[in-house]
Parts: structure tokens; C-alpha cells; sequence
């Protein structure tokens, strides 16, 4: 790792060295933080509660069921990172290192009926989790990107790339596909049905920076400008992880019924023989771990957008977007159109259709925004402020409505952004 | 400076009013299986001593069997004795004779008379006057290589002159003296010798003491003249034999020679009561000799007995006997395992082959050290032989007798569950089951046989036509395999319904058994104790019945600790039953002093399965028993009161094997997630 380091710091020195002392270049340092945490079901009360404690009574229950849909997802991002981008004639180059922790779950809403309430109130009732899902990456991203504009007649076409080295600490996933249980009545059995494929890295080492996997993603961007406005399709972090053979890799597909420990004497029963059998079931269904490698995706975005100035009294420019995510929990599909769909679908996210407005005011700039889609996949109003043009500062949330709706609110957002032009 | 303030709130932002991280705490409710069972009527009876048996069509009949009778023919199977006792005292013993010679040459009386060599030279012919020899000359008597001194109650004391001059000799006159004390011992006069011949002459030496040196004094010898010429030759000799014959000691100081105390060749009969056995085989079991020696030398004992074998070698031992040391006994111990013992009395004896009876042989011995030792005439030898057997067999006739079996009441727990209610059986056979492996015929005759319930004071009894009969039991036959007898087999069967209708606790009987009822028989007897007579007592229960509020009661022990981390709200147990019972039920929770926690079930009601026109079960009916928990003590006894109707009322029922009840129960449970 630290030898990569190096490597990229020597390369970046020219780049340094040559940013001094031009005066057709414009350079850019950019402080970014972002948090952000979206559902489409699950609010703030419920955040609060798992993240503080406290007892979670029958109403809170009924509150946060009410509100799920057949298949939920929670995800959350905070990410850290500082770019570096120079601007010099026709051409734009760009490095930044970004520390990123990505979580990601999807669940039914009879997943998490059967963990607040537990079973007995659906006696012959068949609980689905299919499709339950749990991830969570950690990991440096290193980008060098470059982008030229060529001059099309008197139009721009400006493409961009970039490449990144993706330096893996932590990975944890959790993917059912298939999976119900059923409780007969009077609970005379369950019987669960499921299929899990799980992946931890080495849990025996907690440091943050420590080197569990390598991965790579890519980006690319093609912008065209005319007069009026600019279209711009681009492609971002489209990338994996490959994790080291030191992690432990679970994987099972098999269906488990319980109708109680079997004896010959309902009256003759003893701790010891429950716990004696019960280490006979325990051995039937223990999931044997196994090394293993495995490839994880982190989630790229796909999107198109349209920018225009504005002529009104208010607002300067709109940006009309839309935003796809890319990442399918497994690797088990060979790239094809099935593999493209099944990053969107497992992906757990809506495409996100937004508008966003500037409207530059004595003190700031103002960017308002309204979108829809995502994983919180309702309409949602951002907005975000940005202070000053040399050091520019930008503080803005994507979820403005969480500000009012309170514990209600299903969404957390904020984002930093401190920029040093010179 | 705004831009510095506004960095400064929005760092405060991301770090102000931190909250601790806690865990979250909420309750589910669990509804899980517990424990499954399934039970066929088979696993519901089943007791230790019950057997089901199934027809082809599944139809069930429970047997229960029961040990009946245990004999143990203790006489013919330890066989104890103590034989051959005897004490050999020291007058007893026999002390070699002692012997000594003495040789006078003519040739050594011619020597001392003056020019007598040259009057009488050897190998001439001569004629020898008349001589008087009574010079009182000694003759030793060594017999120190015998003893030293010895005192006799008995013995004769033999002097032998035999007379090799060529001239006769008369007048002879010697005395035998101890060397020391110089007593007397004996005087013997012998008149006239003639030439060649011997002359003899014994004394009684009773009460004399003998030393090792003797003295015999010539007192007189006359040689007569010869009768004409005579052939001189020097090595014609006078000699003196002198023997202690007969020797009886009171006490000695003696080298004994080896030397038989005592020989005895005995038979000994077993007391077997009125078997008369003709060979055992010897499981395990000993030959102790006892023998106490006071004898100052080392004893001997051979001790054979040449009926008793092993892989056909006789047995035979030889054991040396140490001098008593403080009047202990020095034990002999034969170990008899594998052995097979003839007890038809010594080969060819007169009179022919008798039984019962053991043939052996005993020698004692002194064995002799080579070392002067003292002898006194009180010393003894004294031993005795311990037989101990425990036979693997015994043949012959194994005796005619009458073995009375006192009354007893055996305990049964066949209905010991079923604490009221009525049972009716459609049929019930009682039998006995008589395993005869004794090579003897048997007959039984009860005396008494019935059942007793002694919560209603109920007796039933087999009636009097059972009762006057006698049951003849064929004898065993004898093979050669790991159990070298076929038994007899012979089932004693009685209709038992009535018997059995009372719910028993109890069985009464009181028998005779006649062994060799009909006298010895052509086939010769045996018995091997392993295998004597097994009764068993059998109930043949056909499961077709009508049970009318049949009340079963069962107590088990049960070790349930509650756990704190999951409380258990309610229980269910879920009845699939597909036997043609009714049942109303009661379980009852105890701790272990026997306090009441908790009535778990209060007469709830288990529907019967459903039957069709035949009364058979076609299909199962679920009955689900719900109860709240109490969750507030460990469970220690379970006490479940039952009881049972058959459906239809007032219908035999057949129960079949695959009539089952399937249980499961399963528990509402509430756990508090994230404590």
C-alpha cells in the first residue's frame, strides 16, 4: 500500500511543480465531507433508536411497520475526501483521495415484522425476506482523471475520464435471496427455507487503513455545449474490490423445519436432553465458514443531464438530471445485459429525476433543488448554500424535508465543501 | 471573518451534542416447538417387563412376563466335606533295623598263640587241639551311623554266630553292654557250634536305652580239637551278626532315613441328600490338606486321588510338611477348576461302581534331612482333608423328592398406573412357562394360585379345577454345545379375564414340585446348576378392551431450569391422536419439596380418534391443549392423572399398532431482544 502511495505522490509532482507558474491555468483544492442517509421507510425514530438505545415499545413498532413498503432499503454513506484539479487550456486534469464507508441494507417489511415482533402473531403465515441484503465497504479511492474540450465548430464537446485505485479495508455482506419462514399453528413447526451467501474480512483486524482488498473504478464523462446548453452523459465509479483470501466466506442453500427436539417420552424430558439435542440440530444447521476471495462492487452512477442558463429574475441556471445506480451484490453473472440489470435492480435504487436551480444572491449562491427517486424514491427538496469565490465554501443538505419532518423524517443529509482556487 | 465563523459553525455542526451509542432493547414474541414425540400404543405401555406382540394385521397384544420360580439345588451344587482326618503318633513309625557284623579270623586266633604261625602255617593241613579262649575280649559295636542314643518301648535285640573254623566250638558265652554306663544290655551262651554252621539267639530290649557304642565281651569260647588233620586257612572266620530288630522308640537320637509314617487308601462319600451322583464336573473349587507335624524333622505327604481328572491325567501331589512352628497347621491348597471328579468309589472295587463317593490316596512321610535329630514317642502327625466344589454338572440320579414352595405373593406392576376405573377384556390368558433343564422328570401341582388387588381387597382365584391338577414336566436332554441341555418346555395356561378385570397388584401362589416322580429312570439324570427350572409367569393381554373412566396416574422426574432470558408465557401441546381413546387429562408441576407450582392442564379433554363401523381408527383428531406457565420455579415432578374411555362406549376396541398419537409441544415465549 505504501509503495503505491509513493508511486502516485512522485507522478503527482510534476503536476505541483507545473501549477506554479502559469497564468492560463486555474487550480482547485477541494475539501469534501458527506453524510448521507436514506430510506425509504424507515425514519429518523427508528435511526435514533438503534443508533441510542432505549426501549422500543408496541406503538413504535406499529409506527415503523406501517410505514414500510414490501421491500426496503437503507443506505448510508459518509465519505471524506480532498481533490486537487487543474484547469489549463483546453484541458482539465484531476486527482483526489477520498475515505468512503458505504452501507447498504434491503429488507421485506415481513423481516422486520418477525425481529420486532417475533413470530407468534403470524401462525400459518409464510414471512418472506427474499431478496434481504446487507453490505458495507470501507475503502480509500484514488482518482487521476483528465478531460479535453475540443471545439466543434462553435460548439464544445468535452470528454472526460479517470481511473481509481480502490484500497479495501473492511467488507461485510449478507445476501439471501431466496428465504421465508413459516410457523404453523400453535407453532407444532417452523420451517425455514434459505439461501445465504455471506463474506467478512479478516475481523481480526479492526484498523482502519488496513489493506484487505484492491480494486479499481472508472469514470467517464462526454459533455456537449452549444450556446445554450450543455449535455452531459457520464459514467462514475464503475468499479470492484477484490478482497483477500484472508476473509471467511459462508455460503449455503439448504431448508431447516424444527418441530421440537425429538424424545420417546413427552414426560421424560430434561434440560439435558434439550441441550443435548439441541447441539444435534446446532451441528445440522451450522453454516461451515471457508476461506475464500470474492469480488464486491462499489456503486457506480449513470446518469444524463441537461444545463441551461436562465434568464429569470431569480435563478441563473437549471440543471434537468437524471441519476442510476450500478451494484449488484454478487458477482455470480458474467457481464451481459443480465449483469447490467441486475447492478441496477440489486442496487436498490430508484432512478433519481432532479432539478436544480442557482440563483446567485448579494451573500451566496443558492441552490435549491427538487428531486425524486433514489433509494428514498419520494419527492425530496435540496438545497444547498455556497459562500464566497475565491475560497469557496458549499453547505447543503439533499434533504431539506427531514429539517421539518423531524423524527418522521426518513432521510439525513449534509454535505461540506471548502474549495481553495487559485 | 465571516468566512471563519461560518467554518467554525459548520465544524461545530458536524461535532456538537455527540450522543452516546447504546444498544436497544424491545420484546418479541416467540411461538417454537419445544419437543416432539410420537407414540404408537407400543411406546405408551412399554414397561421392562412387557412385550408386544403384533398379529399380521397389526392387532396388539401385550404380554407381560414375570420371574416365576428360582431353585437353587444348593446340595448337589456346593459340595462340601471334610474327610480322611487322621493323627500318626511316633510309635507308629518304623526305625530300619540295625545291623552290625564282626568277622574273627582263624588266622587272627592262631597269630596269638605263641610260635603258633609256625605250629599252624596257613594253607597246611594240621590237627588243632582243644582250646579255651576266655580272655574276656571286647568286640566294638559302632552304631553310631544310626543314632546316637535310643530309647525303646519295643525291640528285640538278634545275635547270629556263624561258625567258620574248621573245628566245632562250644561254650560260647558273650554279654552286650553300652560302652559308656557299661549296663548290661544282654547275655547269650551258645553250647556248642559245630564247625560250619550258624547259630542264633535273640532277647527282648524293651525299656533298654541303646548308646551308638556297644560292647560285646567274649566271655568264654571253647575250641574243640579237631578230628584228625584239618586244612588250615587263615581267612576261615568266626562272625557275629548283631541286630536291633523290631525297634519301638519312646524317644531317640537318631539319623531317620526316610520313612512312611502312615499310608491310607480311602473312600469317602458325599453327603448329596437323595441324589446319588456318579461324576461332577468341578466349576470351581479346592482341596485343602490341613497337617500339623510336630515331628522335629521335615514331613512329606503324597496325596493322590485317582478319580479326579483333568484332561485325563489323574491328580497327584506331593507337598512337603515344615516342623510346626507354634502349633500352626500348614494348608494345602489344590485348586479343582476344570476337574472332573468319579464318584463311583476306587476302580474295581469289590462290590462294583457305588456313587456319591470319592476315592483317595494319602502317604506321610518323614523325609529325612540326613542330620541327627530327636524323636519322642508323643510326637504325631496329624492332618485332614477339606473338599469345597462348586459343580458345572453333576450325573446320576438326581434322587426322588418333594420340593415344597411355600406361599408367596409376588408384586406385579402390570396395572400399578391405573388407579381407578373399569376394565373390561374381551380375553386375557395367564400361563406359566416351565423351562425344565434338569435330567429329571417334574411334576407341579398348585396348591394355590390367584390374584390380589389390595386396594379393593379383591382375590380371584384359578379354581378348583386348575387347582386339583398335576402338571407333569418332561426332563431336559443333555447335548454337547455351549449350553449342553435342551430344556423342556411346557406352558401351564388358564383363562385369566377374571383374574386380570380386578387390576392386580398381586399374585398368590403356593405349589409342590415332585422330582423323579416316577422313580430312577433308564436315562441317566444330570443337572447343570446354571440352568435348574425357569418359571415365568405370562399375561397374554389382547388389546381389545373397554376402558370406562380408566383412571392412570404417572409421576416423572423431570430436571426443567427456567432460563431468565426467556420467559415462557404459554404452553401448547398439539394431540394428532389416532388411538380410539377419550381422555380427560391433569398435569400437575412439583418443585422438589413437592410443593404444588401449578396445575398445568385441569381436565382437558383429548378427542378420541375417529372410527368407522368396524370400531377401527380411520382418521386422527388434532386436539390442541393450551395453558398459561408459570414461570416462577423449576419444575422437578410431573404428575399426569389420565383417564381413558374407549370410543364407542359399551364397544370392545382392538388397538393396532399403527394406531399412534402424535405430540408436540410448543411454547409462546417472550424474550427481551438487545438485554
Amino acid at each position: 500500500m505504501k509503495k503505491i502511495i509513493y508511486q502516485i505522490i512522485f507522478l503527482l509532482i510534476p503536476v505541483f511543480l507545473f501549477a506554479g507558474d502559469s497564468t492560463h491555468t486555474s487550480n482547485t483544492i477541494t475539501w469534501d465531507s458527506k453524510l448521507i442517509l436514506e430510506s425509504n421507510s424507515l425514519n429518523m425514530d427508528f435511526a435514533n433508536r438503534m443508533l441510542y438505545g432505549g426501549y422500543i415499545n408496541e406503538h413504535q413498532k406499529n409506527d415503523w411497520i406501517s410505514n414500510l413498503d414490501i421491500n426496503n432499503t437503507l443506505f448510508t454513506e459518509i465519505s471524506n475526501g480532498i481533490t486537487y484539479q487543474r484547469k489549463f487550456n483546453n484541458s482539465k486534469i484531476l486527482f483526489s483521495i477520498t475515505d468512503r464507508n458505504i452501507a447498504r441494507i434491503s429488507f421485506t417489511d415481513d423481516l422486520m415484522k418477525l425481529i420486532l415482533f417475533g413470530n407468534y402473531n403470524y401462525q400459518g403465515d409464510t414471512l418472506n425476506f427474499d431478496k434481504t441484503n446487507f453490505s458495507f465497504d470501507r475503502f480509500q479511492q484514488i482518482k487521476m482523471g483528465y478531460g479535453k474540450t475540443f471545439k466543434v465548430q462553435k460548439n464544445y464537446l468535452t470528454i472526460s475520464t479517470a481511473f481509481s485505485y480502490l484500497n479495501g479495508n473492511h467488507h461485510l455482506s449478507f445476501v439471501s435471496e431466496n428465504t421465508s419462514f413459516y410457523t404453523s399453528a400453535f407453532g407444532t413447526y417452523n420451517n425455514l427455507e434459505y439461501d445465504i451467501n455471506a463474506f467478512a474480512t479478516d475481523t481480526n483486524d479492526f484498523n482502519l487503513f488496513t489493506n484487505n482488498g484492491n480494486g479499481i473504478a472508472f469514470d467517464f464523462a462526454i459533455s456537449f455545449e452549444n450556446n445554450e446548453k450543455k449535455y452531459t452523459l457520464y459514467l462514475t465509479d464503475l468499479g470492484y474490490i477484490n478482497w483477500k483470501e484472508s476473509a471467511l466466506k459462508y455460503n449455503t442453500d439448504t431448508s431447516f423445519s424444527f418441530s421440537g427436539f425429538e424424545i420417546d417420552d413427552l414426560l421424560e424430558f430434561n434440560d439435558s436432553i434439550i441441550e443435548a439435542e439441541s447441539d444435534k440440530y446446532l451441528e445440522d444447521i451450522y453454516i461451515g465458514a471457508r476461506k475464500g476471495v470474492k469480488k464486491s462492487y462499489i456503486p457506480a452512477n449513470f446518469g444524463f443531464k441537461v444545463e441551461a442558463p436562465l434568464s429569470d429574475l431569480y435563478f441563473s441556471k437549471y440543471i434537468l438530471g437524471f441519476n442510476l445506480k450500478w451494484q449488484p451484490n454478487q458477482d455470480n453473472v458474467l457481464f451481459s445485459g443480465e449483469k447490467i440489470l441486475q447492478g441496477f435492480y440489486e442496487s436498490a435504487y430508484s432512478p433519481y429525476f432532479y432539478l436544480k436551480t442557482f440563483a446567485e444572491t448579494k451573500y451566496a449562491l443558492l441552490i435549491p433543488k427538487i428531486a425524486i427517486g433514489g433509494y428514498y424514491q419520494k419527492l425530496s427538496f435540496g438545497l444547498s448554500a455556497q459562500f464566497g469565490n475565491k475560497v469557496p465554501i458549499r453547505l447543503g443538505t439533499q434533504h431539506l424535508e427531514s429539517i421539518f419532518k423531524g423524527k418522521d423524517s426518513k432521510n439525513l443529509s449534509v454535505f461540506l465543501q471548502i474549495g481553495v482556487r487559485f | 471573518m465571516k468566512k471563519t465563523l461560518l467554518i467554525l459553525l459548520t465544524t461545530l455542526l458536524f461535532f456538537a451534542c455527540k450522543h452516546e451509542l447504546e444498544r436497544p432493547t424491545w420484546d418479541v414474541d416467540l411461538l417454537v416447538p419445544l419437543i416432539h414425540s410420537q407414540m404408537s400404543i407400543n411406546d405408551i405401555l412399554t414397561d421392562s417387563n412387557t412385550t408386544i406382540n403384533e398379529d399380521a394385521n397389526g392387532f396388539i397384544t401385550l404380554i407381560f412376563q414375570e420371574d416365576f420360580i428360582d431353585f437353587k439345588f444348593d446340595t448337589l451344587v456346593n459340595i462340601k466335606a471334610r474327610t480322611d482326618e487322621k493323627s500318626t503318633t511316633l510309635d507308629s513309625v518304623v526305625f530300619d533295623d540295625v545291623v552290625i557284623a564282626d568277622t574273627s579270623t582263624i588266622g587272627e586266633a592262631i597269630s596269638e598263640i605263641p610260635f603258633g604261625t609256625t605250629l599252624f602255617p596257613d594253607g597246611t593241613m594240621r590237627t588243632i587241639p582243644a582250646l579255651t579262649i576266655a580272655n574276656e575280649d571286647t568286640i566294638n559295636v559302632d552304631a553310631s551311623e544310626y543314632f546316637e542314643t535310643m530309647t525303646l518301648y519295643n525291640g528285640m535285640l538278634k545275635i547270629k554266630l556263624k561258625n567258620g573254623y574248621p573245628t566245632d566250638i562250644s561254650n560260647v558265652s558273650l554279654s552286650l553292654i553300652n560302652a559308656v554306663n557299661q549296663n548290661l544290655i544282654a547275655t547269650f551262651n551258645f553250647p556248642l557250634i559245630p564247625s560250619g554252621t550258624t547259630a542264633e539267639d535273640s532277647i527282648d530290649i524293651s525299656g533298654q536305652t541303646l548308646d551308638e557304642n556297644l560292647l560285646a565281651i567274649l566271655h568264654n569260647m571253647d575250641i574243640n580239637a579237631s578230628n584228625g588233620d584239618v586244612l588250615i586257612n587263615y581267612e576261615d572266620a568266626i562272625i557275629t551278626t548283631i541286630t536291633i530288630a523290631d525297634i519301638g522308640l519312646l524317644e531317640a537320637t537318631a539319623f531317620f532315613p526316610e520313612q512312611q509314617l502312615d499310608s491310607s487308601k480311602t473312600e469317602f462319600t458325599f453327603d448329596l441328600g437323595k441324589a446319588q451322583l456318579t461324576e461332577i464336573k468341578i466349576k470351581e473349587g479346592a482341596v485343602t490338606i490341613s497337617a500339623l507335624s510336630t515331628l522335629p524333622d521335615t514331613g512329606k505327604i503324597i496325596y493322590n486321588i485317582p478319580s479326579l481328572r483333568k484332561n485325563g491325567v489323574p491328580f497327584t501331589s506331593t507337598s512337603v510338611i515344615p516342623p510346626s512352628i507354634n502349633g500352626e497347621m500348614t494348608m494345602l491348597n489344590f485348586d479343582f477348576d476344570g476337574y472332573l471328579l468319579d464318584l463311583t468309589g476306587q476302580d474295581g472295587r469289590l462290590g462294583g461302581d457305588t456313587v456319591n463317593t470319592i476315592y483317595s490316596e494319602s502317604f506321610t512321610y518323614i523325609d529325612s534331612t540326613g542330620e541327627l535329630v530327636t524323636i519322642n514317642q508323643t510326637d504325631s502327625f496329624y492332618s485332614f482333608t477339606d473338599f469345597d466344589f462348586v459343580t458345572e454338572y453333576a450325573r446320576g440320579f438326581l434322587g426322588q423328592d418333594t420340593l415344597e414352595v411355600e406361599e408367596t405373593q409376588s408384586k406385579t406392576n402390570v396395572f400399578n398406573k391405573i388407579i381407578s376405573g373399569d376394565l373390561d377384556l374381551e380375553s386375557a390368558t395367564l400361563s406359566l412357562n416351565i423351562k425344565n433343564y434338569l435330567g429329571a422328570d417334574l411334576q407341579i401341582k398348585f396348591d394355590k394360585l390367584g390374584t390380589y388387588n389390595s386396594v379393593t381387597n379383591t382375590t380371584v382365584s384359578a379354581g378348583f379345577n386348575f387347582l386339583s391338577q398335576f402338571f407333569t414336566i418332561p426332563r431336559a436332554t443333555e447335548i454337547i454345545g455351549a449350553i449342553p441341555v435342551v430344556p423342556s418346555i411346557t406352558n401351564i395356561e388358564l383363562d385369566a379375564k377374571d383374574m386380570l378385570e380386578i387390576l392386580p397388584n398381586k399374585f398368590q401362589s403356593k405349589m409342590d414340585i415332585y422330582v423323579n416322580p416316577f422313580g430312577q429312570s433308564s436315562t441317566p439324570g444330570f443337572l447343570y446348576p446354571a440352568h435348574t427350572i425357569d418359571a415365568s409367569l405370562n399375561l397374554e393381554i389382547p388389546l381389545s378392551l373397554i376402558a370406562n373412566n380408566l383412571t392412570l396416574i404417572d409421576t416423572n422426574e423431570v430436571n426443567i431450569n427456567q432460563s431468565s432470558e426467556i420467559e415462557i408465557e404459554k404452553l401448547f401441546i398439539t394431540i394428532k391422536n389416532g388411538i380410539p381413546f377419550d381422555a380427560s387429562i391433569n398435569i400437575i408441576l412439583y418443585d422438589e419439596f413437592d410443593n404444588l407450582i401449578d396445575t398445568l392442564f385441569n381436565n382437558a379433554i383429548l378427542l378420541s380418534a375417529k372410527v368407522d363401523e368396524n370400531n377401527m381408527v380411520f382418521e386422527s383428531t388434532t386436539s390442541t391443549l393450551t395453558a398459561d406457565y408459570n414461570q416462577s420455579m423449576n419444575i422437578r415432578k410431573i404428575i399426569t392423572v389420565a383417564t381413558f374411555n374407549t370410543m364407542p362406549n359399551n364397544s370392545f376396541v382392538k388397538i393396532y399398532s399403527d394406531y399412534k398419537m402424535d405430540l408436540t409441544m410448543s411454547a409462546k415465549l417472550r424474550k427481551t431482544i438487545g438485554n
